[in-house]
């Protein structure tokens, strides 16, 4: 299996390379002026001026491929953003990275547990109205988009309760809103596919074996029945994780928690190229961690999925 | 894995809980820079003039300039030499005197391409600025304007002597404009700029413990995208009239999330809001309820661009066909809806009481708008005029009018007005017209490069002076983006230029903006902005007025600090502090 991680981690600079080539032919194809920033239009002075500071009197080739990643991002670590001329990519992502990640981290947590508890519990308690219950929350939590929870959400504990903070960062309060929001879709999914799972495994022969040999009901629900019926989950939480981090967008924008989630779309409407370029690359390489992550924990949860092996 | 959940709670937690600012508000986007050389968006001005001050700064009543770092100033009888003296106690965050060399240094800096400030204009009347500005843009340094050319003169430390190239009634205003404003040039040669070069560390200067700046508060923390907190500055001139110690700037982008925090007491001030909202907080103003919605007319125009170089828009029957047929009642009341007026000239007619300047005698002299084209017909007249020119021009009901395109950009009430206007076009006159909406960064190269037929625009003014709408119009002026090209308009523009008497100038300003907009058309307005802001009422002092200033600095909690106007406060013609021999 370390064998398999190795090889696995050294095909991730080519996938790397050529998603950041993919993005750059997208970003130098798209229309749009990434120099007019602010509010006045640009003299052909001040605009050479601004070419000069972003390397745009250099050939693109260059600048993508060597300037910008190279020498302005990696040995110089100046690289500037486009939209806001007083900070570097290398602070913006600085900023902003942690935030999403401790944002993230929460509603994967939340969604894990939370949707595995009812998952169990709908599961155990088959056909009563706990189930019943449990299956329509899952459906709203599935088909409701984030913009209308965080909206309900900020007028109950924020307006009418004043429990909750509306938006910012940097107190734990600040987490729980947002946390919510961007967890409900995944937990509701986990607790559909742990039901679906759980009645699947519960009727097989080990189970009731189990059972037979006077296992508590309770012990063979949590650990035999269970660890099986979690690999589907396991299967979801690697596309799920991926999508926290990157679905924040809507939820970072309304809570205005300053993570990377914002950035996605708004350097792109604001053609900000630099910082376009370092999110999808930080998101990309994320991304294949969370999958490398999963394809390892398949391996531990369930020996019979030998990983790197033939047959 | 938990484990991990818990330490991030604990570092969150850990995480100073900060305590509140004597005063927050929602600065709704992050500021793209707070160097005074380069801002440009009215959210850094707001910021930025809490930090630096120039030679005069605004009255907070008043709106007009008072004294700043400059306590006097003598201007000569043909009105094109200025000589300010600078107050001995002004100074910089970190106590070193504010001397009139500073002034030199940060105005040859903006006029310095290389720095590409976007205010850079607002220099232009002074003496050779201009060619200064442009002998520095091209690459060759042989033809290089020496600064010792552009009139700007340091006579000794504390005093400076401006030459100006025509007499500009509004230089004063200028002088209170955030982009002429000091900047510390040892701070400056460190980090920003040094010889004409710009330094790669240019972005760190404006960050706290970089920063020295000169105004009544200084920054005390940037965490990006989440607060800049600004704390008194001790060493500022007037600091016994400032009020608060800290004051806090959130970037709460959302505008429904911005009002949630208002409401809930969380900020103290938010100055955007949705439309929806807008309209209700304006009825409910109507009814006597919500004291806190601060409403003023707002120096801005709302119109749409005719590209003059493109047939058929450059027949000037076919534009003013057009701007005739447009409801702008309709589009105020059920599009707007908050107190917009409809516009029929170019510069904001509601804010004429602000633009008073007085002649050596202390006159009084008001701007008086223009009329324009169509605006004493009755709509059904105005609709009849507009079919009979567009007939003329060789297009009867819109026969052989090619589809026009009509360019916006991203936002809700732009969508809806250009709805309107090309369905009235097409019903009124047969007019085709074909709706593209844009996100900004392609809109605006469109217009900037004349790609377009009609395109939505907007302008606010940049100084309390009909010249800052007028003079965008002249051939190839910085703003002009029609095409547009008058030789009579170009001329009138120059005249008024030239002219010294505040009185005649306002007629050949008001001659101009009439061939402007009542026969010409290279524009159609269409409304005139209003200003609003919500104000806790815990606090007073900030005020609303035309160009939508919100003095930070100015807020006091109300009842606790005694507001009489500081000493300094200075409220009368503008030349009162006397004539030069």
């Amino acid at each position: 299996m370390t064998a398999y991680a190795f090889r696995r981690l050294l095909q991730v600079p080519f996938v790397l390379l050529v998603v950041y080539a993919g993005s750059v032919a997208l970003v130098a194809i798209t229309p749009g002026d990434p120099l007019a920033t602010g509010e006045r239009e640009l003299t052909p002075e001040a605009r050479r001026a601004k070419e000069i500071k972003y390397n745009y009197d250099q050939p693109a080739f260059k600048r993508y491929f060597y300037t910008w990643p190279i020498k302005r991002l990696l040995i110089d670590r100046d690289l500037p953003a486009h939209r806001y001329e007083d900070w570097t990519v290398p602070e913006i992502m600085r900023a902003s990275l942690p935030v999403s990640l401790q944002l993230g981290l929460f509603a994967f947590c939340l969604a894990v547990v939370g949707g595995a508890t009812v998952g169990i519990l709908s599961a155990a308690r088959r056909n009563t109205w706990l189930d019943y219950l449990s299956v329509a929350l899952a459906m709203v939590g599935v088909s409701v988009p984030p913009f209308v929870v965080a909206a309900a959400l900020l007028f109950v504990f924020g307006l009418w309760l004043g429990v909750l903070p509306i938006g910012g960062w940097g107190q734990v309060s600040h987490v729980v809103l947002p946390a919510v929001t961007l967890s409900l879709p995944f937990m509701a999914y986990i607790a559909r596919l742990t039901r679906a799972g759980m009645l699947d495994v519960i009727g097989q022969d080990y189970i009731r074996t189990a059972r037979a040999k006077g296992v508590s009901p309770r012990r063979v629900l949590l650990v035999h029945a269970f660890k099986n019926a979690f690999l589907p989950v396991l299967s979801y939480l690697g596309p799920a994780a991926a999508a926290i981090l990157t679905g924040s967008f809507v939820v970072e924008k309304i809570f205005t928690v300053p993570g990377m989630g914002t950035h996605i779309v708004e350097s792109i409407s604001n053609r900000d190229q630099t910082v376009i370029l370092a999110t999808v690359l930080t998101y990309s390489a994320f991304l294949i961690l969370f999958n490398l992550l999963v394809d390892l924990a398949y391996g531990l949860i369930d020996p019979r999925i030998r990983l790197g092996k033939e047959g | 894995m938990f484990g991990v959940v818990a330490l991030g709670l604990v570092t969150l937690a850990w995480s100073a809980r900060e305590r509140r600012a004597d005063f927050t508000y929602v600065n709704a986007l992050e500021p793209r820079t707070l160097d005074p050389a380069l801002v440009s968006w009215v959210d850094e001005f707001r910021l930025g003039r809490a930090l630096f001050e120039g030679l005069a700064r605004l009255n907070d009543r008043t709106f007009r300039p008072e004294p700043g770092v400059a306590e006097r100033w003598l201007v000569s009888a043909d009105r094109k030499r200025y000589v300010f003296d600078l107050r001995s106690d002004a100074r910089w965050s970190n106590g070193d005197p504010v001397t009139a060399h500073e002034f030199a240094f940060a105005w040859r800096r903006v006029l310095t391409p290389a720095v590409a400030s976007e205010y850079f204009y607002q220099l232009y009347p002074i003496k050779n600025a201009q060619r200064y500005y442009e002998s520095r843009g091209d690459r060759d340094p042989s033809n290089d304007l020496p600064f010792e050319q552009v009139g700007v003169r340091v006579l000794d430390d504390r005093t400076l002597e401006v030459e100006l190239a025509y007499p500009c009634p509004y230089f004063l205003n200028l002088a209170a404009f955030l982009t002429l404003a000091p900047v510390h040039r040892p701070t400056i040669e460190r980090w920003a700029y040094r010889d004409g070069v710009v330094l790669p560390t240019r972005h760190l200067w404006t960050r706290p413990g970089n920063m020295v700046c000169n105004g009544p508060f200084v920054i005390e923390r940037w965490q990006f995208k989440r607060r800049i907190r600004l704390r008194r500055n001790p060493h500022y001139w007037d600091a016994a009239h400032i009020h608060l110690a800290t004051i806090d700037a959130l970037p709460i982008e959302d505008v429904n999330t911005a009002l949630l925090a208002y409401e809930t007491g969380a900020v103290d001030m938010i100055s955007t809001v949705s439309s929806m909202a807008a309209r209700a907080l304006y009825a409910a103003k109507g009814a006597g309820d919500r004291d806190d919605f601060h409403m003023c007319r707002y120096f801005a125009t709302y119109f749409y661009r005719f590209n003059c170089k493109r047939p058929p828009l450059d027949d000037v029957r076919v534009r003013q066909a057009l701007s005739l047929t447009i409801d702008r009642k309709a589009i105020c009341e059920r599009i707007m809806g908050f107190g917009q007026e409809p516009a029929w000239c170019y510069v904001p007619a509601g804010s004429v009481d602000e633009m008073v300047q007085t002649d050596a005698d202390d006159r009084p002299h008001r701007y008086r708008p223009a009329r324009g084209l169509g605006q004493d017909l009755t709509p059904p007249q105005r609709v009849d005029r507009a079919r009979r020119l567009l007939a003329e021009a060789g297009y009867p009901d819109g026969r052989g009018l090619r589809p026009l395109e009509l360019l916006y950009n991203r936002l809700e009430s732009h969508h809806l007005i250009a709805q309107a206007l090309a369905k009235r076009w097409h019903d009124q006159l047969g007019a085709r017209i074909d709706l593209k909406q844009l996100e900004r960064n392609v809109f605006s190269p469109r217009v900037e490069s004349l790609d377009y037929d009609i395109a939505r625009g907007g302008w606010i003014g940049d100084y309390m002076d009909p010249m800052t709408f007028l003079d965008m119009y002249v051939t190839d002026g910085g703003h002009n983006q029609t095409g547009f090209s008058h030789p009579e308009y170009d001329r009138l523009i120059r005249a008024a230029m030239q002219q010294p008497h505040p009185g005649k100038r306002f007629d050949i300003l008001h001659q101009a903006e009439t061939l402007l907009v009542g026969e010409q058309l290279p524009i159609a307005p269409i409304y005139e902005y209003v200003g609003y802001f919500l104000l806790n009422p815990r606090f007073e002092g900030i005020r609303p007025d035309s160009q939508l200033n919100l003095l930070l600095y100015r807020a006091s909690i109300r009842g606790q600090d005694s507001v009489a106007a500081s000493p300094a406060a200075w409220i009368g013609p503008i030349h009162r502090t006397g004539w030069l021999p």
